[in-house]
C-alpha cells in the first residue's frame, strides 16, 4: 500500500481510530493490533511476501533469546551467523541474485570464455532491504551485549513490522524504537497534530514535487540521444531535488505516521543540499542508514581507529556496499564508490588546506559534486552515465528543453516553495509557517498546501523511488 | 480527539469553500478562452457543427488542413484532434459531437502502430475541467480510477495542472492554436537536419493487437457509421517511416473491408515520406506538408463520396 494512494487514506482513519478506540486500554492488544494491521498494509502488495518478514522475525527473536543465555563467545557468534546468514540469505537470493550471475557471466566473457548465465524470474519484495537491516541490528546489538533481547513477542514482531517504516525505513534501532512498544500509548493531541502536519509536508514534497520533476526527468534521461548538455545538466539537478523529495518525503509521511500513533522515528533527512561538506551531507541524508553503515560496516572494518590509508580504504569500501545496498546495478556501486571517493578527498586533502572558502560557495560545490553522483545513481547503465557526463561538460548546447511548459514552470514553483521551507528551517526556524507561534499562520499554511497537493500534485499513484531498495 | 476532529472539520470545510470559489473563476477561464486547447475542446464539445470533423492525436491536429477540405468539397470542416491524445480522447470527444449533431463525414486519424499499444486513459484526463457538465464523457473518464468521479468532486482536482495551458491564452494569444484555423495547428518550418535521413525504415512490428484499444476503436468506428457519418480512416505519413505491414494497419485492412469503411493508408506514401520539406519534426507535416497531404486525400475521398451518392 502506497502512502500515496486513495487505499492507504481510507486504510490510515479506519485504523487510526481503532487503535485509539478499541485497543487502547490493553497493552498487547495494541500490539497485536498493529502487527494485524502491519501485514494487511504489507500484503495489500503481495500477501506472500509477507512469511518472510514473519520468518525473519521468528529466527531473530530466536536467535535473540538463545544468545542472552549463552555466555560463550563462540556459541554465540554461531548464532549470529545464524541470523546473519537466513537474513542476508533472502536479501541476496531476491535483490542480487540475477546481478552477480549476470555481472559473474560477464566478466568470464570479457576473458575470452563464454558461460550460460541462467537467471531467475524473481521478483523483489518490496521493503527487504530495509527490515532486513533493521532485524539485523537487534540481532548483532545483542551479540555485541548492547542491548538486552526481549522475551515480549508481540513487541518484537510489532517491531520489525511495523507499518508507517516497514518498507521504506527510516530504518530503526531496537534500542530506540523496540521500549516503545513496552508501554500502553496514551492519546495526545500535540502528538497527532505534529504527527499530521508532518504527513502533510512530506505528501507535498511526494506529489507535488518529486512527482513533478520525475516527468521532467524520464523525459530527458528516458531518452538521451536526443538532448543536449544543458538540458541533461537540469534534468540532473531536478533528479538531485527529485530523489530528495521522494524519499525524505516518504521519510517525514513515516514519521508523522507513527507519531499519530504515538511513536516516535528517528530523523532520516536534514535538509542535505545545505551541506559544506560530504561528512556533513552524510550526516544529513538518509541518516538511518548511514548511521547503520557506520555502525556495521566502517567500525568493524577498523574505522578511523587504522593507519591513515587503511581508513580511506574503509570509508571507500562502505559507501561502495552502500550504494550496492540501493540496487543491484553497477550503477549504484559507481554511485557509492564515488561517494566514498569524494569523501576521501575531502579527508585526505581538503580538510587541511587554509583557503577561505566563502560558505555559499562550499554549499554550492558540494551539490554540484553530489549532482555528478546522481548521474549514475539515475542512469540505467555506466555507459548511459558517462555519455550523460560527456554530454553536459563537452556539448552544453545552446537550447535547453522544456518539454511541457506547464509542467516546467509548476516544477520551478514546486522547488521554490521548498527550498524557501528549508531555508527557513536552516536559517530562519522561528519564520517556520507549519509550526508557526501563530495560529493563523499554521492554518494558513495548512490550508495552502492542500489547495497546491491538489490543483498541482500528480496524482498517477507513482511508487516511491525507495521501495525498489 | 474531540479537538482533532474540530480543527480537521474547519480544515475541510475552508479547503472545500477555496475549491469551490476557484472552480467558479477556473470554470469562467476555460469558458471565456480566447483560444487554445481548452477554446478548442469546449467547442468541440459543446458547439461543433461542421459537415466534416477529424479526429486524431498530434498528428491529426497538425497533418489535416480543414481550409483545403472546405474548399474542395464545399463543407465546413473542423479539426477537433488534440496532441498526445489516443482512444479514449477521441471515444470522449465522439460522445460530444453525436451527443449534439451527426457529422456528414468524420476523418479519423489511426497511427501505424495505434491498436498495439496502451489506450492512453491517463492522457484523457486533460478532459477533467468538462467532467461535470458533460455527462457523455463521464464513463470514459471514469475508467482512469474507480474513484474518479468522487475525485471529479473537487474543482481543484479537475483543474489540476491545467492553470499555464487554461489562462496563458489570456496573456499571449495563438501560441496554442489560433481561434481562425479551426482546430488545425499549422507548423511552419523545415525539419531539423539532426532528422535527416538517406533511407527508410520499413516498421515490421509484431507487438500483438492490444485487446483495450481494439474494442474501444471498433465502437468509435462502428457508432459513426450506425448514426449515419461518411467515416474514412486514414493513416498519416512520418518521415522516412514506410508503414504497411504492421499489426494495426493488417487489422484496419480487414475492419474495413469487412464494414465497408474507407481506409486511407499513406503511411507508405513514399512521395511524401522521403522528402523532408513537407515535414516539421520525423512524426507532423509541416504547413506545406499538411496541405499537400489534405488535397491528395480529399482527391481520394471525393470519388468515393460521389460513388455512395
Amino acid at each position: 500500500m502506497l502512502f500515496n494512494s486513495i487505499d492507504f487514506a481510507i486504510f490510515l482513519p479506519i485504523v487510526f481510530v481503532l487503535y485509539w478506540f478499541v485497543t487502547n486500554r490493553n497493552l498487547k492488544l495494541q500490539n497485536a493490533f498493529l502487527i494485524l494491521v502491519s501485514y494487511i498494509f504489507y500484503g495489500w502488495w503481495d500477501w506472500r511476501f509477507l512469511s518472510l518478514i514473519a520468518f525473519s522475525s521468528v529466527v531473530d527473536f530466536l536467535v535473540g533469546l538463545k544468545m542472552s543465555d549463552l555466555e560463550d563467545p563462540v556459541k554465540r557468534k554461531r548464532l549470529l551467523w545464524v541470523s546473519l546468514i537466513i537474513n542476508l540469505g533472502f536479501l541476496g537470493f531476491f535483490k542480487y541474485f540475477n546481478f552477480f550471475t549476470e555481472s559473474f557471466a560477464e566478466a568470464f566473457s570479457f576473458f575470452g570464455s563464454e558461460i550460460n548465465a541462467r537467471t531467475l524470474n524473481i521478483v523483489l519484495p518490496v521493503g527487504i532491504s530495509f527490515y532486513t537491516f533493521q532485524t539485523l541490528s537487534y540481532t548483532i546489538d545483542i551479540y555485541r551485549k548492547n542491548i538486552e533481547p526481549t522475551r515480549d513477542a508481540l513487541a518484537f514482531f510489532a517491531f520489525v513490522s511495523f507499518f508507517p517504516q516497514l518498507v521504506a525505513g527510516p530504518i530503526e534501532r531496537a534500542a530506540h524504537l523496540l521500549p516503545q512498544f513496552y508501554y500502553l500509548k496514551k492519546f495526545s493531541y500535540d502528538e497527532v497534530s505534529y504527527g499530521l502536519k508532518k504527513m502533510l509536508w512530506g505528501l507535498f514534497m511526494k506529489v507535488a514535487v518529486a512527482d513533478r520533476l520525475a516527468i521532467y526527468v524520464e523525459t530527458i534521461y528516458g531518452h538521451s540521444d536526443l538532448h543536449t548538455g544543458i538540458s541533461f545538466a537540469v534534468a540532473t539537478i531536478f533528479f538531485a531535488v527529485q530523489i530528495y523529495c521522494d524519499f525524505a518525503g516518504y521519510s517525514l509521511i513515516a514519521i508523522g505516521c507513527a507519531q499519530m500513533f504515538g511513536f516516535d522515528l528517528m530523523e532520516n533527512f536534514r535538509r542535505p543540499y545545505f551541506s559544506a561538506t560530504f561528512k556533513e551531507f552524510w550526516s544529513r541524508w538518509h541518516i538511518s542508514l548511514s548511521t547503520w553503515f557506520r555502525d556495521y560496516v566502517y567500525i568493524p572494518l577498523g574505522g578511523n581507529r587504522v593507519s591513515k590509508a587503511r581508513n580511506y580504504l574503509n570509508l571507500f569500501v562502505t559507501f561502495t556496499i552502500s550504494g550496492l545496498w540501493h540496487g543491484a546495478n553497477w550503477t549504484f556501486v559507481a554511485w557509492g564508490a564515488l561517494h566514498g571517493a569524494f569523501q576521501c578527498v575531502e579527508k585526505g586533502f581538503l580538510d587541511g588546506l587554509r583557503i577561505k572558502v566563502p560558505h555559499v560557495l562550499k554549499v554550492a560545490l558540494i551539490f554540484l559534486f553530489t549532482c555528478v553522483a546522481w548521474v549514475f545513481f539515475r542512469a540505467v547503465n555506466i555507459g548511459q552515465a558517462m555519455y550523460i557526463l560527456q554530454t553536459i561538460f563537452t556539448r552544453p548546447g545552446s537550447s535547453l528543453y522544456f518539454g511541457d511548459k506547464g509542467m516546467f514552470a509548476f516544477s520551478i514553483l514546486g522547488m521554490g516553495i521548498l527550498f524557501a521551507n528549508d531555508y527557513v528551517q536552516e536559517y530562519r526556524p522561528k519564520f517556520r509557517l507549519l509550526h508557526n507561534p501563530y495560529p493563523a499562520v499554521r492554518f494558513a499554511t495548512i490550508v495552502f498546501l492542500l489547495v497546491y497537493i491538489v490543483g498541482l500534485g500528480v496524482f498517477d499513484g507513482s511508487q516511491f523511488i525507495y521501495f525498489q531498495f | 480527539m474531540v479537538t482533532i476532529i474540530k480543527k480537521l472539520a474547519v480544515i475541510a470545510v475552508c479547503f472545500l469553500i477555496i475549491d469551490q470559489a476557484a472552480g467558479l473563476f477556473l470554470d469562467l477561464c476555460r469558458d471565456q478562452s480566447p483560444d487554445g486547447r481548452y477554446y478548442k475542446t469546449k467547442h468541440s464539445l459543446e458547439t461543433s457543427d461542421e459537415d466534416v470533423v477529424i479526429i486524431g492525436s498530434s498528428r491529426g491536429e497538425m497533418n489535416y488542413n480543414p481550409f483545403v477540405i472546405e474548399d474542395s468539397l464545399k463543407v465546413t470542416a473542423w479539426n477537433a484532434s488534440r496532441g498526445g491524445q489516443g482512444l479514449p480522447y477521441f471515444h470522449a470527444i465522439q460522445n460530444g459531437i453525436l451527443n449534439r449533431y451527426v457529422p456528414k463525414i468524420v476523418i479519423l486519424n489511426i497511427e501505424g502502430s495505434m491498436l498495439e499499444h496502451r489506450r492512453f486513459l491517463a492522457e484523457a484526463g486533460f478532459l477533467r475541467p468538462f467532467y461535470q457538465g458533460h455527462p457523455e464523457i463521464q464513463p470514459i473518464l471514469n475508467e482512469i480510477s474507480y474513484f474518479e468521479k468522487f475525485y471529479n468532486r473537487l474543482r481543484l482536482f479537475s483543474y489540476n495542472s491545467s492553470y499555464y495551458y487554461l489562462l496563458r491564452p489570456y496573456l499571449i494569444k495563438g501560441l496554442d492554436g489560433r481561434r481562425e484555423d479551426k482546430g488545425w495547428k499549422p507548423r511552419d518550418g523545415r525539419i531539423h537536419e539532426i532528422f535527416l535521413r538517406d533511407t527508410t525504415e520499413i516498421v515490421k512490428d509484431t507487438e500483438p493487437l492490444n485487446e483495450g484499444a481494439v474494442a474501444e476503436f471498433e465502437h468509435i468506428a462502428k457508432t459513426f457509421k450506425e448514426k449515419g457519418s461518411r467515416l474514412f480512416i486514414v493513416v498519416s505519413p512520418n518521415y522516412q517511416i514506410y508503414e504497411d505491414n504492421t499489426p494495426t494497419i493488417n487489422y484496419l485492412r480487414n475492419f474495413a473491408k469487412s464494414n465497408q469503411i474507407p481506409l486511407l493508408i499513406h503511411s507508405n506514401d513514399t512521395t511524401m515520406i522521403r522528402n523532408p520539406d513537407f515535414f516539421i519534426d520525423p512524426d507532423h507535416l509541416n504547413r506545406q506538408g499538411s496541405t499537400y497531404f489534405t488535397k491528395k486525400l480529399i482527391g481520394e475521398i471525393r470519388p468515393l463520396l460521389t460513388a455512395s451518392l
